[in-house]
């Protein structure tokens, strides 16, 4: 099945090379300093991964490798590609073997990610990131850190990954966010006396204060 | 061979080096030093025995004391620092300075087998002190006086070989400028003067090389106590504990710019065998400790990262705060591209030179700080030129903007400096115009004497005696001084309330202490990390939240002593300042509690006696004591002032009357207010054991720490 070969945009994908396009400079009699732990590693039997006893392990499995990799997997998405993976994960929940997987829900999706791995707060970034709703993932962040630290947050906090948003993406949601009132209607702006702009929420920040804290956060001696 | 003495810690000898006679003498270490501890102390107990306080600071008469302390050189992290004390020749009451050198050197020093070297007399010509060991000559330094401190360091270095680590001076220092400093040849620097210091007396360099080593009582303890120390305690630089990118394992990312600026997708761009992905950056991960701090980014934002080289720092130390790069659009230019620095000299210092509406960016938004900050800071340090945390840039770019130099300079020599070079952006016009100062060619030199005696020069520190009207001191906006002596705020107030202010105000220059900064900025958040560890330290209301003051209370006056003593003890050690003490940890299984006990522990590891942080805290208030107490005879001497509560210790208006439409005590400001000020004055000088109407040392409270000589003199001027 798709499941175990596939792979995410950012993890490894093993490309065949022909060594004849390699440039002298990587040609194995050219390596002149051989990397003291490959050569340890060559002398050493190959570690044994237990195979999966069955599909909903192999599932948890596929979990665990993207949750070391710092990834939630998204269970919409995985059924979309592999129409079995509702049945497995329900397999899964039942599996005593599988007992360190964990999912977390969002508006959107299900998330499943392996225990004591993440922090709260990165799979809580990180469900934000891959429901793609940019104007949700920058009210609830700058909510968050308005109560929790108290501060201000700089738009550039959403450049950052795992959001990696872009300038555009940014502005764009920033000015619906401004322009919405309503529900969103505590999520303000402020500048830092270097231009660079900043949100709060009034629930727990007055103007007057947030203005002091984004020149605060911008401090650099 | 080196001269170890089988003393573990120190090395148990000092050197003095004499360049008028040339000769070369040493003494025990202890007894006689050890009640101060090393490094600042040894420096404050020779000033205060050897040098009458009326002695002219750049003269034959002085003494520069290099010195290091018993955990340096030790494998303990981050103790690579060098301190150099000597009399300031540039802020008011001409007292008692220190400078602080990273790098190599302070291993060297101390492997060579010195915890301190004293420098007196003035050689005839220029020379160069060679310290191999116990071998130690005074070399001709004729051909290299004259040029930059890289080539110096460079010609030096391949002169005595290339195990030797140099520090030397500049133009700057050589010509007597007052904003002089030495640069190591791995590139860090040590202010305060000490370029002209060391100038006066022909001394253009020292060269090191130690073979020894530190003897250490026990050494699995010591090693156990390292491992701990950057496995669970260590974060980024400054020690702040919270990653400003979002890290898997993290529990919180910063929000205010702090100095833990690595992590996921942040590169080295230009390492040499390809980019460097800095990462996730576990607590709990000794062998990424040194990817953390990348403050590159810190100083000049992501766009830096396509330039930078590596972290590099000082020895024994994992955080590594020192970026180095390679800009090449310097080369279009035909400048150098490989450079480095950090902080002020390498930023919002060289920047300053410029009016605003000059600077443009040269490949990528924002780039202009990366070009013109680094160029300026190789400049500034081929020069030997001080920036007294950019007191000079500040007073530059006010002359500037203001048109003061159209009305200051002689025409001729207004007309001769090449003003398009600024307003092009050029780079280059940092090498004329710092080139300028550290020459003492014009009437512009001037700034280089410091703000304290520029300001009396141009008359800018009384507003009726200058036709802008200012006083350089009080102005609201731009102006950073923290007392009306010729110095700036080093993290004060605005990040540590009235405990920052407080000891803002003890030393003769920036006081550089960081424990304040350190857990304001780290990135935690205030309500559940900062309170509640500091609380468990200090008690209730020890600190307040960024930007949201209380009134003074008893407990910040014990966290603002704290610090205080903190900073004699680091420099007597040596401990990095900017990572000691320990307040805060990375781990959140600590609850990212730290340990102030650390210190203690590799004392007692280190020299096998059994040290608390009451007998590290006891010698630190020795010393304390001792810089107040040389600071109220310097004033007495050369201000006739008997007074430091009412002149050194008093603070300009801007830091009551900024935010004019926000009351004290209130969110939305940092300003003091002035009742709540001389009540925390009082409540501190109380703490201290110091007269309360004075804020010099009593009798008793000299007596105490064995400083009854002290107390004699300071009767003898009518002072107590
Ligand atoms: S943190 Fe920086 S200044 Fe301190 S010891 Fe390390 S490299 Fe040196």
């Amino acid at each position: 099945m798709a499941l175990l070969g596939r792979r995410k945009p950012g993890f490894t994908t093993t490309e065949a090379v022909d060594p004849r396009t390699l440039s002298d400079a990587v040609n194995e009699d050219n390596i002149v300093t051989p990397c003291p732990a490959a050569e340890q590693a060559a002398g050493q039997p190959p570690v044994e991964e237990p195979l999966p006893a069955n599909m909903a392990q192999a599932l948890a499995q596929f979990v665990r490798n993207h949750s070391r990799g710092g990834y939630l997997v998204s269970l919409a998405q995985l059924s979309r590609e592999d129409p079995n993976v509702p049945t497995l994960y329900e397999q899964m929940t039942s599996d005593p073997a599988c007992g360190d997987i964990r999912s977390y829900k969002t508006a959107k999706d299900t998330y499943l990610y392996e225990e004591g791995i993440m922090s709260e707060l990165y799979l809580m970034l990180n469900a934000l990131a891959l429901d793609g709703d940019d104007v949700n993932t920058i009210v609830t962040l700058v909510r968050y850190n308005s109560k929790v630290f108290p501060t201000v947050t700089p738009l550039d906090y959403f450049f950052r990954t795992p959001f990696s948003m872009t300038q555009e993406q940014v502005d764009a949601a920033v000015e619906t966010i401004l322009a919405t009132g309503g529900e969103l209607a505590d999520i303000a702006e402020t500048q830092a006396p270097s231009g660079n702009r900043y949100l709060y929420s009034t629930d727990h920040l007055t103007p007057v204060y947030a203005k002091s804290l984004a020149e605060f956060a911008e401090a650099n001696d | 061979m080196s001269v170890q003495n089988g003393i573990n810690g120190w090395a148990g000898t000092v050197l003095r080096v004499n360049l008028t006679t040339g000769s070369v003498t040493r003494e025990d270490t202890l007894p006689k030093y050890k009640p101060y501890i090393g490094g600042m102390g040894i420096g404050y107990k020779v000033i205060w025995d050897e040098v009458p306080l009326d002695t002219e600071p750049f003269s034959e008469e002085a003494k520069v004391v290099f010195s290091v302390g018993p955990l340096t050189g030790s494998g303990v992290p981050c103790s690579g620092r060098t301190t150099i004390t000597l009399l300031s020749n540039w802020s008011r009451g001409k007292s008692i300075v220190d400078a602080h050198m990273g790098g190599h050197i302070a291993h060297s020093i101390k492997y060579a087998g010195y915890d301190a070297i004293i420098i007196e007399g003035k050689a005839s010509k220029p020379v160069y002190l060679k310290i191999e060991d116990d071998k130690v000559s005074l070399e001709d330094a004729s051909h290299v006086w004259g040029t930059g401190t890289f080539n110096t360091n460079k010609v030096l270095s391949a002169e005595c070989g290339a195990e030797f680590d140099v520090a030397s001076i500049g133009p700057a220092g050589e010509n007597l400028v007052s904003m002089s400093c030495m640069i190591t040849s791995f590139g860090n620097s040590g202010g305060a003067g000490v370029g002209g210091a060391l100038g006066a007396k022909n001394l253009k360099a020292i060269a090191i090389r130690g073979t020894g080593a530190v003897k250490i009582a026990d050494p699995v303890e010591h090693k156990n106590l390292c491992d701990y120390m950057i496995r669970d305690l260590v974060g980024g630089n400054n020690n702040h504990n919270v990653p400003s990118r979002p890290q898997s394992w993290a529990e919180y990312t910063s929000t205010v710019k702090n100095r833990w600026q690595g992590g996921p997708g942040v590169m080295w761009g230009a390492a040499p065998d390809g980019a460097i992905d800095t990462g996730e950056q576990p607590s709990g991960q000794i062998a990424v400790a040194a990817y953390r701090a990348t403050k590159g980014v810190f100083d000049y934002g992501d766009v830096v990262q396509q330039y930078i080289v590596k972290s590099g720092g000082c020895a024994s130390c994992p955080v590594r705060c020192y970026s180095e790069y390679n800009v090449d659009i310097l080369a279009e230019y035909d400048l150098p591209t490989l450079v480095s620095n950090t902080c002020v000299p390498a930023g919002s210092g060289p920047t300053s030179f410029y009016l605003k509406d000059a600077m443009h960016d040269f490949k990528d938004e924002g780039d202009s700080k990366i070009v013109l900050g680094l160029h300026g800071a190789y400049v500034m340090d081929d020069l030997g030129l001080w920036e007294n945390y950019n007191n000079l840039g500040r007073e530059f770019a006010w002359c500037l903007k203001n048109g003061v130099f159209e009305k200051m300079l002689p025409k001729e020599e207004f007309d001769s400096i090449p003003w398009h070079l600024m307003e092009e952006g050029d780079p280059r016009w940092l090498d004329d115009i710092m080139g300028r100062i550290a020459r003492k060619e014009g009437e512009i030199s001037r700034i280089g004497e410091g703000s304290y005696f520029f300001y009396k020069a141009w008359g800018l520190d009384d507003a009726s005696k200058n036709e802008w009207g200012v006083n350089m001191y009080d102005m609201i906006g731009g102006n950073n001084n923290v007392t009306y002596n010729g110095y700036p705020k080093h993290h004060s107030s605005e990040d540590g309330w009235q405990s920052g202010l407080l000891y803002n105000v003890m030393y003769n220059r920036d006081c550089m202490v960081h424990v304040l900064t350190n857990f304001v900025r780290s990135g935690s958040p205030f309500n559940e990390v900062i309170k509640p560890v500091l609380e468990s330290y200090f008690g209730e209301g020890c600190v307040d939240a960024p930007k949201a003051y209380t009134p003074i209370n008893e407990n910040k006056v014990k966290l603002a002593k704290w610090c205080f003593l903190q900073k004699q003890w680091q420099d007597s050690a040596t401990l990095c300042d900017w990572m000691y003490p320990m307040t805060l940890s990375s781990s959140p299984a600590r609850k990212y509690v730290g340990d102030i006990d650390l210190d203690a522990k590799y004392m007692t590891a280190v020299t096998g006696e059994e040290w608390t942080m009451d007998d590290i805290l006891f010698s630190a208030e020795r010393i304390s004591n001792m810089l107040r107490g040389i600071t109220a005879i310097s004033f007495k001497i050369h201000e006739n002032m008997d007074n430091l509560r009412k002149t050194h210790d008093a603070v300009p208006a801007w830091v009551f009357d900024k935010d004019p439409d926000v009351p004290a005590f209130s969110e939305g400001t940092d300003k003091m207010d002035r009742e709540d000020w001389e009540k925390s004055l009082t409540m501190f000088y109380e703490a201290m054991g110091w007269n309360v109407d004075t804020g010099i040392p009593t009798r008793e409270t000299l007596e105490k720490f064995d400083l009854g000589d002290m107390a004699d003199k300071l009767e003898e001027l009518g002072l107590i």
